[in-house]
């Protein structure tokens, strides 16, 4: 189907569920909601859409670093004529405005010309994990209809390793390699000279409505998900994030989340809009933590941006002691929890850095943050850390099962209305359907299907995901909150925690646990530790010691899987 | 420390597990020159797995701030560094 029918035929699509929803004349109370649009956002640059934002920096601080990558470094003006030649390159090849295009790369500096290059050709930007197995990237590439992509030699080997006809992928033609390769029948145009074939090409003019990029995620059924995000929600997030978080030119953001990952917004959007550096860490160099920690000292890096278990294993491996991470001042963390203990080690071995939860689902990348209390976190038994208050313009409700608000203080599902709220699914107007709730008087809510709860200020804690609720004897139980309490434990590191039986038959829980360095397995002591804090239903049954936990391509732990393994042990 | 005993051999068994227990993909020969981290052959699990095997078969404790992509891009790599500290 042609981009400008989807996308009609999504608005009438929403329009329908629209007028469905007022018949029912129900109104929506609002539990909570952020504080409003104050003053401009100040200090930052005049960005109207994606395809903007690096004009302002490249005016104000030509000669700075914009990006420090492996080897290279560019500076703003340079990162902006490079985006601007490759974008009217792209329009020279014959992309149009809405085309996808896929970026499939290592990430470093030829990355984030080419993501800023899609973009002001009026393009889709679609990132793609360079890992990922041949089939799930040509799957994602297939589903988001990209006839052009950018690949680097690895990624391209990966895709031509695929049979001629494998279903749906449909890219013909790749830019970015160093040499004359082809997919299938299709052309490839080498990076040196494709950056010079749009000489004297008018870049379109994008509107705030128009699809900027796709983020796939593995649908729970296999069949990837494409949340679309538009200039003006993309937007909206890079500039209330660079204003929460207090960005500006003189601070170096680590680049530390793939592209395909939503996280990576904050690299990719939020730090060019305030001015800041971009120091891009590679794959590679994210596996080492004490690699890491010297290239920040090095690069004089201010703030890092990543999941927890990574920052386990900087707390744990990144020989902190020995570093000078004086510029450092904030560490934001997301994606998934951090328990308070460790979270305090984190905090103790950085005695200087303001660390905060940051809370929100790709489809609205961030909505919610806490900052926490360096003399409270981790002191007091009972308290998990809060995913915070929401942040500006977000308008937030904790709904029950039944679709009506539950009180403070009492479990239900959060649902947000935001400016930063997505478009929707990519030509899934199934799940359009299942998770967007039009708002008479603002933008959609988006049903996150994670359970919160509120207390009377407002403040959000994170129970758990409402499909990783399990009944175990009647009991519903938020497997989360038995591994956070786990994770708290005395030489646990990372725990997951499972159901033993068929769904929905849950018999009792067992649990898997990472243990320090040096650590033995005590059951007994992990068994007293969840008794004196879990119900009884909750405290796991049996404990397994694994060396470490498999990892998800985006870096977290691989929960589905290790708790798929321990119900198939577990039945043996 | 034991390393220099017998260091082809020694080579010989570290290539061995990781192309048995940590390599992702097995369909690639790893060897002694292999750029173990840009290929995406090893994970970070894989890191702690190799640090772990070295310091069990060695007796030795590897520093966490050794514990670098300088050290352990390749094995070559990792047996400069470990004859470095035998020095």
């Amino acid at each position: 189907m042609h981009f400008s029918e989807q996308l009609q035929r999504t608005t009438i699509l929403n329009e329908r569920v629209l007028v469905r929803h007022l018949r029912l004349g129900k109104s929506t109370p609002i539990l909570s909601t952020g504080p409003s649009w104050r003053a401009p956002l100040r200090g930052l640059g005049k960005a109207v859409d994606l395809t903007t934002l690096l004009v302002g920096a490249a005016t104000n601080d030509r000669d700075r670093d914009a990006v420090v990558g492996l080897s290279h470094r560019l500076s703003w003006r340079d990162f902006e004529h490079a985006t601007a030649a490759t974008a009217a390159a792209l329009v020279a090849t014959g992309v149009h405005p809405g085309d996808r295009v896929g970026v499939m790369m290592s990430k470093d500096l030829n990355a984030f010309v080419a993501v800023h290059g899609i973009l002001r050709a009026g393009a889709v930007v679609v990132p793609v994990d360079p890992l990922a197995p041949p089939l799930v990237a040509a799957s994602v590439l297939g589903d988001a209809g990209a006839a052009v992509a950018f690949l680097d030699s690895r990624s391209h080997r990966r895709l031509d390793s695929l049979p001629d006809e494998t279903d749906g992928l449909s890219t013909r033609i790749v830019v970015g390699l160093d040499r004359e390769v082809a997919i299938g029948d299709g052309s490839v145009i080498a990076w040196d000279d494709f950056a010079t074939r749009g000489a004297g090409r008018r870049l379109p003019r994008v509107r705030p409505q128009d699809p900027a990029y796709i983020i796939y995620t593995s649908g729970s059924t296999g069949r990837p998900k494409g949340i679309v995000h538009t200039h003006a929600s993309a937007m909206a997030y890079a500039e209330r994030a660079a204003e929460a978080h207090g960005l500006s030119a003189t601070d170096r953001v680590a680049g530390m989340s793939p592209l395909h990952f939503d996280m990576s917004t904050f690299e990719l959007y939020a730090a060019p809009l305030a001015g800041a550096t971009v120091v891009v860490f590679g794959e590679a160099q994210l596996r080492f933590p004490a690699t890491f920690t010297a290239r920040s000292q090095d690069e004089r890096v201010s703030v890092w941006y990543s999941v927890p278990s990574l920052f386990r294993q900087v707390a744990e491996r990144g020989a902190l002691e020995t570093r000078d991470l004086s510029d450092l001042r904030l560490v934001m963390y997301g994606g998934e929890p951090y328990p308070a203990g460790a979270v305090a080690e984190l905090m103790d071995a950085l005695p200087k850095v303001e660390v905060k939860n940051i809370y929100g689902p790709a489809e609205v990348n961030e909505c919610t943050n806490h900052r926490l209390d360096r003399n409270a976190v981790g002191k007091d038994a009972e308290g998990d850390v809060p995913i915070g208050h929401a942040w500006r313009d977000v308008a937030v409700r904790v709904v029950a099962d039944d679709g009506t608000d539950v009180r403070a203080g009492t479990p239900g599902e959060l649902w947000i209305s935001a400016p930063t709220v997505m478009q929707g699914y990519w030509q899934r107007p199934d799940l359009d359907e299942a998770s967007l709730v039009p708002r008479a008087d603002g933008p959609s809510w988006y049903r996150t299907g994670d359970i919160v709860t509120a207390n009377d200020d407002g403040q959000l804690w994170f129970n758990g995901r409402r499909d990783h609720q399990v009944k175990v004897r009647g009991i519903r139980i938020e497997l989360e909150a038995v591994e956070t309490v786990l994770a708290d434990a005395p030489d646990v590191l990372h725990a997951v925690v499972g159901g033993l039986g068929p769904p929905g038959e849950t018999s009792h829980l067992v649990a898997a646990v990472v243990l320090r360095d040096g650590a033995d397995l005590d059951a007994d002591a992990l068994l007293d530790h969840c008794v004196r804090r879990l119900p009884p239903m909750a405290v796991p049954r049996s404990f397994v010691r694994k060396p470490q936990f498999p990892t998800t391509p985006t870096g977290k732990i691989d929960r589905k899987a290790i708790r798929f393994e321990l119900n198939t042990e577990g039945q043996e | 420390m034991t390393l220099a005993v017998d260091h082809t051999q020694f080579a010989e068994q570290l290539l061995t597990m990781i192309n048995e227990d940590v390599s992702l993909d097995p369909s690639e020969t790893i060897e002694r020159e292999t750029d173990l981290m840009l290929t995406g052959l090893v994970d970070s699990l894989g890191v702690v797995m190799i640090v772990h095997w070295l310091e069990d078969a060695l007796g030795i404790e590897i520093e966490p701030s050794d514990v670098v992509l300088e050290h352990f891009q390749t094995v070559e790599l990792m047996l400069t560094y470990l004859a470095g500290r035998a020095a």
